[in-house]
């Protein structure tokens, strides 16, 4: 079961986005930098929800499309769409960049501890899914960069690392 | 292209409609709070909608992609020192940044009966504390005036409100231009052909671009400021 790892007591910064109609918010403290879209290189027979490879200063960084991952949906190509990096951990240990391509990437928000809800359903297939937030009306789901890494997107990262 | 111009279509231009850009007599209850639409979140909302669902303009990807692709820019060297720059009169002068405390729009000077002089311009309320405020053209004798032949003000006119020991002082210069970085060794000595009056206050002259930068003493400007209050 996810868990969030942060201090409840605390308000949580988060940069807000868009899948399909709903508003997501990743916890700012995931975050290495958020960049605008940028020509990718594709990875051939790879899932369709890996958006491709992207060179960031240098070093070889997946991109995933969450909005296939999450929707089936490709993300648009508008000014809106970015690419959250993200700092996750392999299963060995090691730090690992990772590009979130998402939608609606407009700002950032305050979540404050007493609006977290926890969701009442987890789904196995989704451990990338966190807590819940009530912002200004909004549901806002939180969501873990480190537990969109499952299984076959973690196998990716380990044969593109072995390569460079 | 379609679907954006569509989009556009449906956004509620409720600020012509109920807002500070309309005529009606009824207006949204909102503006109690934000006062104008341009501090409201459906404003602002609609904005972001606006631009932020605009197509990629051409090379847009691609241009990203270099950018990305360089290695980042260099971070803080020691020894380099930030200093904010201004205009007075014709000069582009600057002090240290650290000692700037904020910049604001000029403030209503209220004059000090039988101690104004033309340096020490008065007081100034700022954020609710009064400060003195001292004209820097008139403390440093630059004589060149902030008036176009049309009688115009040329430039922006800022107050700054600098820092030294536990006192803050309002400064009025003719326009504030940004900072600029540079190393120690970059500062050139101040030229022969600058006037005497205004070199003791000048450390050095920083280049930047095609404009140089005089960079001011900021332990001599503070001893000519308590010199002009006595």
């Amino acid at each position: 079961m996810p868990l969030m790892p942060t201090d409840t007591n605390k308000p949580l910064y988060a940069v807000v986005l868009s899948v399909g109609n709903d508003r997501y918010a990743i916890p700012v403290a995931d975050l290495v930098e958020v960049l605008p879209l940028l020509t990718l290189k594709q990875l051939p027979q790879t899932p369709e929800w890996v958006a491709g490879l992207m060179n960031y200063r240098g070093n070889a960084v997946l991109v995933i499309d969450t909005s296939i991952l999450m929707t089936g949906k490709p993300c648009q190509s508008i000014v809106s769409t970015r690419i959250l990096l993200t700092s996750v951990r392999r299963k060995d240990g090691a730090g690992k960049l990772l590009g979130l391509m998402a939608e609606g990437v407009t700002g950032t928000v305050k979540i404050l501890p007493e609006t977290l809800r926890t969701a009442e359903i987890w789904n196995n297939g989704t451990p990338y899914l966190g807590l819940l937030a009530m912002h200004e009306g909004e549901i806002m789901q939180i969501i873990h960069a480190d537990k969109v890494l499952t299984g076959e997107s973690l196998k990716l990262l380990e044969l593109e690392n072995v390569e460079g | 292209m379609q679907t954006y111009s569509r989009e556009i279509a449906v956004i509620d231009d409720c600020w012509n409609r109920i807002g500070v850009w309309s005529r009606a007599a009824n207006r949204c209850p909102k503006l109690q709070e934000t006062v104008h639409c341009r501090n409201c979140p459906v404003f602002a909302a609609a904005a972001r909608k606006i631009f932020e669902g605009r197509p990629l303009p051409p090379d847009y990807l691609d241009e990203w992609r270099h950018h990305f692709a360089e290695p980042p820019p260099a971070r803080r060297v020691p020894g380099h020192s930030s200093v904010l720059v201004f205009r007075v009169g014709g000069e582009a002068l600057s002090l240290p940044i650290s000692i700037v405390d904020e910049i604001c729009q000029p403030e209503v000077i209220h004059r000090l009966p039988h101690y104004a002089s033309v340096v020490l311009r008065g007081i100034v309320n700022v954020h609710g504390q009064l400060r003195l405020c001292f004209a820097m053209a008139e403390l440093l004798g630059i004589e060149d005036s902030p008036f176009e032949p049309n009688g115009k003000r040329r430039g922006f006119p800022r107050m700054m409100v600098i820092r030294h020991r536990e006192s803050r002082f309002a400064m009025l210069v003719d326009e504030v231009l940004g900072s600029l970085r540079h190393a120690q060794d970059e500062l050139l000595p101040v030229p022969a052909s600058l006037s005497r009056s205004l070199a003791k206050f000048m450390l050095g002259i920083l280049r930047d671009g095609e404009r140089s930068v005089g960079v001011l003493d900021e332990k001599v400007m503070f001893q000519a400021m308590e010199k002009s209050l006595k």
